[in-house]
């Protein structure tokens, strides 16, 4: 970084090789009879492994590089391993999802592998419009995916809603950009710190932090920028509205800890007034509409949007241990959220006929593995001690605690008990009521594998949580927090 | 050494772990899988306790388990010669109960035969952890996980209404004394602020004697609720519902005696608090001598084992009560084997006997299975304290310590006990083995056990006869061993060449006393047991009916609970307050959800205009703070 | 009296509410669409304003940026509103109704 321009090449390597593996999808799916269609997803698979291998690698070994603007920290590397493990899981799901609609294309993965370095990109941004064209890689990406089984209708109506809904919102966030650059003559995170800390707050300063907030919170469904959630997860293929539900929060939710940290940490009276705003509302928002919920995919999007809430306890501490805890949520929310949708996908079967919670009458009785597995899952969203939910709740109402948030903290932990009716409903459901019908499912051996993965996951952060934490604890070493 | 103890503590763990989830598939074979599962631990037992021998000694944090900011939950072992003695003493124990129930539990069902096995597992990896654990709350973890495995072992028998409530009268009653532990547990940390023992105890001294009194009567509110001493020692006698093996590895060598060790490991407390001290050893001398008089006239095999267990106990908690620490935890691990052994050759009898306990329909079953009557018969002369068994030495080092220490009271309680154990443990060894069968048929159909039952029983019985020789060992033997890290409370408790003789024909001629008496009146009948208990029937009903201590505790207690539960709180609170309100917030937050989910109209341009709304509402927010 | 900074801020931000405005009140998709291309050159006219007046060359960089992003969007939003012309027969938002509450 002496006057020259570092374009070394081995913090790439990660988003690199996912590209690579995206092109070679792509190809293989032109060059390649239909009957091999299944090995995109082991393809996909390999690629994801190779990534995650060179991700290791860059893990404690921080850098700066291309003029600043692509920043490899602990907690960088961090989330892209997330990503890699939610893409990983989404490829086990999709396969034979995709196959029962006819729909298993080589662009699906390749589409999913760009949304990937999309969030890559997010989180290692020093530099806001790498962030924005980061975000707008994902967006597009998802967009498509949104809509990739385009014979089915709600299909279409959940693509063209995130469409229009996240562009507006994408608009918006840029406009906040531009109020930011107005003032602070650079997008560097840094160089709007040292102005902040140089000049204090403006007005102009706040409209464009408050408009980039609400990019934010779009792209987490917090409430009140919400409303897209419950009906894109609900019309998106469910291995895909599981995808959108976890890795875009997990990368916004990191993005949004280094731009409240490394950029406007000064102005924290105000954006710590305006989190704990939008958590409130979004706990209450997303549990009490999830009570009435009859489609169980519209259910788990209202209940992510009150688990946005929850995480959001955690930011609005504003201390390095609420940072911890944002991102062990995180990783906890990903796997018993994939799970409900990876099960949610298995019971919907062709064309996703059986997304209703009645659906789901006597499947104990009939498909004992996966109605444990839906379970633990559906546990672990209710936050049941000995699953990661709880222990990803327990983290962020403790640092929300002890950054004297007390009546937040309250109020979240309401609305978890509130919580617990809507997702037992289910398990109720599930384990009580008579079968009502014999449950055709195709077991996929891929998706079975993938259950047991997030299964293991969800008890092992539930019970020995303490490496990861410990881990999210330093990739916030830097934080001024 | 770290990996020989993970191994010690995570070899039961994964047996139970391959029982309980696989339990289709090992079935019959389950023991395949548990005996080795413990075996392993003991041999690698025996190793560490070889090393602790030559001086080492191991405590370290390995994992933390939630390490938030300062509150940090530590996950570490603590390997030193107490804990040393306490593990080898477990799985050593253990292993030949494992291979006994193979016998025992043989006509089970095989699902029923794989979950009793994981259950046995489980509960060994929750003793391991209590005894290697080397902070607070690892150590609660433990004490919870026992508990908690008694239980469903207690139940085990489900269907039988008497094996739910005994199991179900256990967690309670044991829930009560883990309160008191808990409330303990939580005026250390927030004393010492640490709840490793290394650091706690190193600390200690800063506690001021009144917190000290406070906290180390918590814990042994805790330790009476386990070890089954007054005010909590009913559910003992009512555990006995639950599989004779269960009764003789948890509720006579191991669980029951977590107490005393917690008593003992936290010994740097209970030194700061002497009125403690007076309160654990008289405790344990009350407990000690009523619950021999209570086994004097009962006719349950087992339930007379059971009380004895209790009145054990209580010489134990003497022993921790008057400073001799290690002359308490040399009981608890001669103890284990012979009321081990007891309670697996009572099981071989009801094995025999088609599960009859009353002591009243057998008689002479000597000649029928010599082995089991004569290993009980070892049993017994070593909790008579016959020397050189077992019980007479770690028995003679607690009542001199007693002594030594100036606790002459309890020293004359202990010594009468002594010979009220004798009496009554001969008294039960005529009834069954000698004298002529009174019940025929039983009588005819009784034989000995299978050998999977009977070498169990020849071990242990060869252990309650040589382990008590260890007292004589160079160094101060087993006591000298412990004292490396209990230290000694009193000086004075040093031996004293001819004082300490003489206390020690005492005891000897108290066991003989009671033996030989036992004797007269049950194979003589001079004096005639019946006619005694005619003659003395106020006594003899107080004693049969156990002080009425049950009855005590349902009219004053659990029927006002249970009564003001169903009528005040569950008729009147709970259904029309908590119900109402419960139910009425119920039927509110469907309602708000219900209003709420039309905002959601389905139409882009709304959300739209949320969204905008939404962003100036923010911005509004944030220029307000 | 020149064509100042101020101006130019004013007249993009009024470009930008014109696109918000256009996409919550018509429900023509490909309207809406063009809705949403004229909020982000409302912004491209701001930070371009920005970089001239500040004489530095970010904010041009950005608008490149932005034009390039937009372009992706408007490749990816007409396949999707041709999907959704196909499934429905039209492409008025208000036939996008199928999932509320």
């Amino acid at each position: 970084m002496t006057g020259g321009i570092d374009i070394s090449i081995r913090p790439l390597l990660p988003v690199v090789v996912l590209t690579v593996t995206a092109v070679v999808v792509l190809f293989v799916d032109v060059f390649s009879p239909r009957e091999r269609e299944s090995h995109y997803g082991y393809l996909g698979v390999a690629g994801i492994a190779l990534a995650a291998w060179f991700a290791l690698g860059l893990w404690g070994k921080g850098s700066l590089t291309f003029t600043q603007t692509f920043i490899t920290d602990k907690l960088s590397v961090l989330t892209t391993l997330i990503y890699l493990l939610i893409a990983a899981l989404t490829f086990l799901f999709s396969p034979g999802y995709l196959h029962h609609e006819g729909r298993n294309l080589g662009e699906y993965y390749a589409l999913v592998l760009f949304a990937v370095v999309g969030l890559i990109f997010m989180t290692s941004a020093q530099h806001l419009i790498l962030f924005f064209v980061g975000l707008e890689v994902l967006s597009i990406a998802l967009y498509a995916l949104a809509g990739f089984v385009r014979q089915r209708d709600l299909c279409n109506e959940a693509a063209l809603k995130y469409l229009f809904l996240g562009g507006f919102s994408s608009s918006i966030l840029l406009l906040g950009l531009a109020f930011i650059y107005s003032v602070t003559d650079t997008l560097y995170l840094r160089g709007v710190a040292s102005y902040v800390v140089a000049h204090g707050a403006s007005s102009t300063l706040i409209l464009g932090m408050s408009l980039v907030m609400v990019g934010f919170f779009f792209k987490i469904s917090a409430a009140p920028f919400h409303a897209w959630a419950p009906d894109v997860y609900g019309g998106a293929p469910a291995p895909v509205a599981g995808f959108m539900a976890t890795a875009a929060k997990v990368a916004v939710f990191a993005v949004l800890l280094r731009f409240l940290d490394s950029a406007v940490f000064p102005l924290r009276s105000h954006w710590m007034a305006m989190v704990t705003v939008v958590s409130v509302l979004s706990m209450v928002i997303g549990n009490f509409a999830a009570l009435r919920q009859e489609n169980i995919k519209r259910m788990l999007a209202y209940s992510s949007i009150a688990h946005a809430g929850y995480a959001l306890v955690g930011v609005a501490a504003a201390s390095r241990q609420g940072g911890a805890a944002v991102v062990f949520y995180m990783l906890a929310y990903s796997l018993m959220n994939l799970g409900a949708f990876g099960v949610v996908a298995l019971v919907g079967r062709q064309g996703e006929g059986y997304v209703n919670i009645s659906d789901y009458a006597g499947l104990a009785a009939k498909r004992p593995v996966l109605a444990a597995a839906m379970a633990i899952c559906l546990f672990s969203l209710a936050g049941i001690p000995g699953t990661a939910g709880f222990m990803g709740k327990f983290y962020v109402f403790a640092s929300g605690v002890k950054a004297n948030q007390i009546p937040l903290v309250v109020i979240a932990v309401i609305n978890s008990a509130v919580a617990a009716y809507y997702y037992l409903r289910v398990v109720y459901m599930m384990y009580m009521e008579e079968p009502k019908e014999e449950y055709q499912i195709v077991f996929h051996p891929a998706a079975v594998f993938a259950l047991l993965v997030i299964v293991v996951g969800i008890f092992q952060l539930g019970i020995i949580p303490g490496g990861l934490l410990s881990a999210s604890y330093s990739s916030f070493a830097w934080f001024t927090f | 050494m770290m990996v020989l103890i993970l191994a010690v503590v995570l070899i039961p763990l994964l047996g139970a772990t391959i029982n309980g989830l696989f339990c289709w598939f090992t079935k019959r074979k389950a023991h395949i899988i548990a005996v080795p599962a413990i075996a392993i631990p003991a041999i690698v037992s025996l190793i560490l306790l070889a090393r602790v021998l030559q001086g080492e000694r191991f405590d370290q944090v390995l994992y933390w388990w939630i390490p938030l900011g300062d509150f940090r939950v530590p996950i570490g072992f603590l390997l030193d010669e107490l804990s040393a003695i306490m593990i080898t003493t477990v799985t050593f124990v253990a292993t030949w109960i494992h291979v006994y129930s193979i016998g025992y539990m043989d006509h089970e069902t095989p699902r029923g035969y794989a979950k009793y096995f994981c259950y046995l597992n489980l509960f060994v990896f929750f003793m391991l952890t209590l005894c290697l654990a080397n902070n607070f709350l690892l150590m609660f973890v433990g004490w919870e996980g026992v508990g908690l495995c008694s239980y469903l072992l207690i139940g085990y028998w489900y269907e039988k209404a008497s094996a739910a409530n005994a199991g179900m009268k256990a967690f309670v009653v044991n829930r009560i004394g883990d309160f008191g532990f808990m409330i303990g547990l939580f005026l250390i940390y927030k004393h010492l602020g640490t709840l490793l023992f290394s650091q706690a105890f190193a600390s200690a001294e800063q506690l001021s004697v009144g917190v000290a009194t406070l906290i180390t009567l918590l814990l042994f509110t805790g330790a009476t609720g386990k070890s089954a001493q007054i005010p909590l020692y009913v559910w003992l006698p009512d555990a006995m519902e639950g599989p004779t093996p269960v009764s003789s590895l948890i509720h006579a060598a191991t669980m029951v005696t977590a107490g005393v060790y917690m008593v003992a490991r936290t010994h740097a407390l209970f030194n700061m608090a002497p009125l403690s001290m007076e309160v654990v050893a008289s405790i344990g001398a009350a407990t000690a001598l009523m619950a021999a008089t209570m086994a004097l006239v009962n006719n349950d095999l087992k339930r007379i084992l059971a009380y004895s267990t209790v009145s054990q106990l209580g010489y134990m908690f003497v022993g921790v009560g008057v400073g001799v620490y290690a002359a308490g935890i040399f009981h608890l691990f001669t103890h284990a084997f012979f009321k081990g052994l007891m309670f697996l050759t009572a099981g071989s009898v009801m094995h025999a006997l088609h599960g009859e306990l009353n002591l009243q329909k057998m008689g002479g079953l000597i000649k029928k299975m010599p082995i089991t009557g004569w290993t009980f018969v070892v049993g017994a002369l070593a909790i008579a304290g016959i020397p050189p068994l077992a019980g007479f030495w770690s028995k003679d080092e607690i009542l001199a310590g007693a002594f030594m220490g100036g606790h002459r009271i309890i020293w004359a309680v202990g010594t009468f006990t002594a010979f009220l154990t004798a009496f009554y443990m001969f008294r039960l060894i005529f009834l069954t083995f000698f004298g002529e069968p009174r019940e025929k048929h039983l009588y005819d159909h009784a034989h000995e056990s299978p050998p999977v039952m009977t070498i169990p029983l020849i071990v242990l019985a060869v252990g309650s006869a040589v382990v008590g020789l260890l007292a004589l060992a160079p160094h101060g033997g087993i006591v000298g061993f412990l004292n490396r890290t209990l230290g000694e409370a009193h000086e004075a408790a040093g031996h004293e060449g001819g004082l300490t003789y003489i206390l020690m024909v005492i005891s000897v001629a108290m066991g003989v006393a009671g033996v030989v008496l036992a004797y007269f009146m049950y194979m003589k009948r001079m004096p005639d047991p019946v006619a005694m208990a005619r003659n003395f029937r106020p006594v003899y009903t107080l004693l049969y009916n156990k002080y009425y201590v049950d009855e005590i505790y349902f009219a004053f207690i659990v029927n006002p609970v249970v009564g003001g539960s169903r009528y005040a709180l569950w008729k009147f609170v709970d259904v029309i307050i908590i119900d109402g309100a419960v139910n009425g917030v119920g039927r509110l937050c469907r309602l708000v959800g219900g209003g709420l989910r039309y905002i959601q109209t389905g139409f882009i341009p709304d959300y739209a205009w949320m969204i905008l709304v939404g962003a100036v509402v923010i911005y509004w927010i944030g220029r307000l703070f | 009296m020149g064509v100042g900074l101020f101006q130019y801020t004013v007249l993009s931000v009024l470009v930008f509410l014109l696109g918000a405005l256009g996409l919550m009140i018509r429900r023509n998709a490909i309207i809406m669409f063009l809705c949403m291309e004229l909020m982000l050159n409302g912004v491209n006219i701001l930070f371009m304003a920005l970089a001239r007046s500040k004489g530095s060359v970010e904010g041009q960089v950005i608008v490149l940026f932005v034009m390039a992003v937009a372009a992706a969007e408007a490749a990816i939003g007409m396949a999707i509103i041709t999907s959704f012309y196909r499934s429905r027969g039209g492409i008025g938002v208000d036939r996008a109704d199928l999932m509320k509450w």
